[in-house]
């Protein structure tokens, strides 16, 4: 289940052409650095602005400015809440750009995006928190912050993980031991934004022999698709 | 451009409708007479290797530039359709592209500086309009 999720965050349908001058755009490196192919080309001189052209499967899926594009990097980030009435192109952009896939990640930078999502949830205050350490006792060192979260919010936590440690009951936080492999290999972290769907943000990283593989999200459907995932393993 | 009519005055105008037979020709006017096409004639003097589909892409993204709306699928076959059906046989009657309609591919014929000048130009002055 988490394996077909991770999957589909890696867009690999997708290709991205910038037309622009001879300087590269900033969206350019944006797209570089959370994991995005993409490619340019050199309008004429004395052309117009850049632009960005998408496709999907190699047809043709949507263009747009590039400074649009920008725009909606910049907060506050807002999505429509239903992508079914808007187009093809649009919502084949708002995937890439609410989603950052990496190929190597070191377990220090899983620590801060897990840190993020902490803070989010700890600055919301309610809703649910599902987390996967791997094995139950990677959670031992994080445990005093768990109980600072549950202390201080109306979160309902809930702490996933390979049994194979018994960590010290917390109130309002539930622990689930698993005995499948499949959750041994992933690092997960989900916060569904407490009813605020701008606010649901969620990190899928599968641990590789030469690190972790995965994505981090702020589109609020994909995050409801790992924390589905997480609570069907719960017990 | 004071320059280009003392050139021309100078280096006499036969010599010039040799070089660069287009600029006494009508057709070719009329050819230029369409923002689509010498935005189009301006792409492929850059890029050899284009296609009718990344031509209606370059002209529907250049148009959304204009407009800050993202172009659909729709916008961009309607483009295509017109490339296919209108600009590039026209273009292509007046020697000034070469198309292929079994690949997609588009390729500028060579075309003199003074051509190729103009249609920079009228690109530039496009630009600094708006």
């Amino acid at each position: 289940m988490l394996d077909a999720i991770l999957e589909a965050t890696a867009h690999p349908r997708k290709q991205f052409v910038v037309y622009r001058g001879a300087d590269e755009t900033d969206l350019e490196s944006w797209f570089a650095r959370h994991g995005v192919d993409v490619t340019h080309r050199v309008l004429p001189p004395g052309g117009p602005a850049p632009f960005l052209a998408i496709r999907e499967d190699g047809k043709f899926t949507g263009v747009l400015p590039v400074e649009s594009v920008e725009g909606l990097l910049e907060p506050p980030i807002a999505r429509p809440g239903d992508r079914s009435d808007v187009s093809a192109g649009y919502r084949a952009l708002f995937e890439v750009l609410d989603e950052t896939t990496f190929a190597t990640m070191e377990r220090s930078e899983l620590l801060a995006v897990s840190r993020e999502i902490e803070d989010r949830a700890l600055r919301v205050g309610r809703g649910t928190l599902r987390v996967s350490f791997q094995q139950l006792s990677a959670f031992e060192p994080q445990a005093a912050t768990y109980r600072y979260l549950a202390r201080e919010t109306a979160l309902h936590i809930h702490v996933h993980g390979v049994e194979d440690w018994t960590p010290s009951a917390i109130d309002g936080v539930t622990y689930h031991g698993d005995d499948d492999s499949e959750l041994g290999q992933y690092w997960t972290l989900a916060f569904d934004g407490g009813g605020d769907d701008t606010q649901a943000c969620a990190l899928l990283a599968r641990e590789e022999s030469d690190g972790y593989q995965g994505c981090w999200t702020n589109d609020p459907e994909r995050v409801q698709e790992i924390l589905s995932a997480l609570r069907a393993r719960g017990t | 451009m004071a320059d280009d009519q003392e050139g021309q005055s100078k280096s006499g105008e036969t010599a010039d409708a040799d070089e660069t037979p287009w600029l006494a020709d009508d057709q070719f006017y009329r050819a230029l007479a369409s923002t689509r096409r010498r935005r189009l004639l301006s792409f492929v003097i850059e890029h050899s290797d284009s296609t009718v589909d990344e031509l209606a892409t370059v002209l529907a993204g250049w148009e959304t530039t204009e407009t800050g709306a993202m172009a659909t699928v729709e916008d961009h076959d309607r483009i295509a359709l017109e490339l296919v059906h209108s600009h590039l046989p026209l273009l292509e009657d007046l020697g000034l592209v070469e198309y292929d309609a079994d690949t997609g591919v588009v390729r500028a014929e060579d075309v003199d500086a003074a051509v190729e000048d103009l249609i920079t130009r009228s690109i530039e002055a496009e630009t600094s309009q708006s």
